[in-house]
């Protein structure tokens, strides 16, 4: 099958300022491709060359086979793009809106009513149909933007970080959206500075860090790599942690900082803890920080419980043990290192 | 233009008044009896036996009036038109759409210039009164309608050139009345400090000003002097309603490199 997206050593230069730095990638029709990088990383200024917004430096894309920069009209009418920032036509009626947009990707009018319905009732907006958009909460502003982008029932989708600024509840009505949109067989660019956010549909991710798409693929594949190093979070009972009954200000605020050559009380077992894990193999580094130990740990996966049967057998009173949930920061952290390449 | 969703679009969203029944027929009927005042007490001025004023006066009145309005409300119609969009981040997915820079720019243009027209409409029928009262030539009427008609589009064509130029309505709205201010004052001073008006003629800078065309036009459109004030300033409206038009077009996306 040929590549829905193919983006051709695409670069932008903004002055003496890179913004995108050579990108190359292709996804398949039917992918779900997480954008991932912290602000200012070039995800906008990607998306927007490929919506054939902003005119690239250098280099190219095709989607669909057509190539953005010399047919953008016809990139228009097969994508729905959908900006990180925008707002929407408060004085129309939700349908008025709606209705606008069907007309402007020439609809027929015959066919628009019908189109309207199902748009809405995807996004779940069908008891505001009669509304003015002003009246409308963010979230379903959110929504009614992501409704107007699929009126032309486009091949490709290009969201800017379609859950920024929600709510936790929103997010998640944005995310059920883009599961349906999914099944649907629609290839989707979705941008996002947060991992876990899109780790659960995307197929594929890659992560842009200074204009650069550090590492690229399958999401599992990413994720393998990346959760075989990671960190354990391990709280022991010890004479400087509170029970939680007494936990006070005072006692938080002597517990701070424990970092940066700060001297900190601490107190045998605690020593003992940290003595211990760094003896263990597979991890290779131990920190304090709020009152817990960080151990980093690269050994085998899903051999960690041996560092726990280590920590109890030496008689260290073992409060909780967990994972630390796998952020991008900490992905990042890896990637830059090198770790993951 | 029924078939044009940007002009759907703005009228939907700049004349529908949002108020309840009751309030909206309060007001149409307060425009109503404001407008049947007006044509109350005109005719009545007009028609009696002993009329205060003529047809011809009245005729005069009613050009000044809707020039006035023409040049002093006509940027304010159309200078945020473009600029609004951008202001508010629609601007973008309007550009995204399949909608050509055309359909864009005459749907808004379209749109905007309604309120002109309105007030065309409503002085209608109080210059055709005057006319067939007043010993008028017929052939005032067309060029008249045809001068507001040229005058109007070059406003609107303006304000919304500059609507697209500015980053900024304000700005826009300033631009645009500066260019107003130029022609009804900045023409004059021009003229002022030009030889011309020594040797006791004018100079074509003059007969941009609108009120020389006014002028004109109530002077007698006929004879051969006005006819070329008249026939200068349209045309040479019309040439810039033109060129603005078509830089918008060409330059349409100069947006898109930064
Ligand atoms: N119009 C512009 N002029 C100059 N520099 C720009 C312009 N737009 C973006 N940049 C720069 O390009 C770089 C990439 O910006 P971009 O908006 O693509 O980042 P992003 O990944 O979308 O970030 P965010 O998560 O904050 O949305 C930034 O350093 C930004 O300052
Ligand atoms: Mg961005």
């Amino acid at each position: 099958m040929p590549p829905m997206i193919r983006i051709q050593n695409l670069r932008k230069e903004y002055r003496d300022l890179v913004a995108v730095k050579n990108l190359n990638l292709e996804l398949e029709p039917g992918d779900i491709f997480g954008f991932i990088g912290p602000n200012g990383a070039g995800k906008t200024t990607t998306i927007k060359m490929l919506a054939t917004l902003l005119t690239p430096t250098y280099g190219t894309a095709y989607i669909d086979g057509v190539d953005v920069v010399r047919y953008p009209e016809a990139v228009r009418s097969i994508v729905g793009y959908m900006p990180d920032f925008f707002g929407v036509y408060d004085d129309i009626k939700v349908w008025e809106y709606l209705d606008f947009f069907a007309a402007a990707y020439r609809i027929p009018r015959a066919k628009r009513a019908q189109i309207i319905d199902d748009v809405l009732t995807l996004t779940d907006l069908n008891v505001k149909k009669e509304a003015y958009v002003e009246s409308l909460s963010r979230g379903m502003k959110q929504r009614l933007c992501l409704a107007k982008t699929l009126v032309h029932d486009p091949k490709v989708l290009l969201l800017d970080e379609p859950a920024s600024g929600l709510d936790p509840r929103a997010r998640i009505e944005i995310k059920e959206l883009l599961k349906e949109l999914r099944s649907m067989g629609k290839t989707i660019i979705v941008s996002s500075h947060i991992l876990p956010e899109l780790a659960d549909f995307c197929n594929k991710i890659g992560i842009i860090e200074k204009g650069e798409l550090i590492i690229s693929g399958d999401v599992n594949e990413i994720i393998r790599q990346v959760s075989g190093h990671h960190t354990l979070e391990i709280r022991i009972l010890d004479e400087n942690t509170p029970e939680p009954s007494q936990l006070s200000i005072e006692t938080l605020a002597s517990q701070t900082p424990q970092e940066g050559g700060v001297a900190v009380k601490t107190s045998a077992e605690m020593e003992r803890a940290i003595a211990l894990l760094r003896s263990q193999p597979g991890v290779d580094e131990v920190k304090r920080s709020d009152g817990k130990l960080l151990a980093h740990y690269v050994g085998e996966p899903n051999q960690e419980w041996r560092i726990l049967k280590a920590l109890i057998e030496n008689d260290i009173r073992v409060l909780s043990f967990g994972t630390q949930a796998t952020d991008l920061e900490d992905i990042f952290m890896r990637v830059t290192k090198g770790i993951v390449s | 233009m029924f078939d044009n969703p940007v002009f759907i679009k703005e009228i939907k969203s700049k004349y529908r008044a949002r108020q309840s029944n009751l309030t909206l027929f309060a007001i149409g009927s307060l425009i109503l009896l404001l407008i049947i005042w007006f044509y109350f007490e005109a005719l009545r001025y007009l028609l009696f036996a002993s009329p205060v004023i003529t047809g011809k006066e009245g005729w005069a009145w009613s050009v000044v009036i809707q020039t006035m309005i023409l040049w002093l409300v006509g940027p304010a119609l159309a200078s945020n038109a473009i600029s609004q969009e951008r202001e508010q981040q629609t601007w973008e997915m309007l550009t995204f759409t399949l909608l050509s820079p055309r359909e864009i720019v005459l749907g808004k243009l379209a749109a905007r210039s309604l309120p002109l027209l309105f007030v065309l409409l409503a002085f209608f029928p109080f210059m055709a009164v005057c006319l067939s009262l007043g010993d008028i030539p017929f052939h005032w009427l067309p060029v008249t309608y045809l001068v507001f008609g040229n005058c109007s589009l070059f406003i609107l064509t303006l304000s919304l050139f500059m609507s697209w130029a500015a980053g900024k309505t304000a700005t826009a709205i300033a631009l645009s009345y500066l260019a107003v201010a130029y022609l009804v004052i900045g023409t004059l001073l021009i003229e002022s400090v030009l030889p011309a008006m020594a040797r006791g003629s004018e100079s074509p800078n003059l007969w941009l000003n609108p009120i020389r065309i006014t002028m004109a036009l109530l002077e007698a459109p006929g004879n051969s002097y006005n006819t070329s004030v008249l026939l200068f300033s349209q045309t040479a409206f019309l040439v810039l309603t033109m060129l603005m038009l078509f830089t918008m077009l060409r330059r349409w996306d100069r947006w898109k490199r930064d």
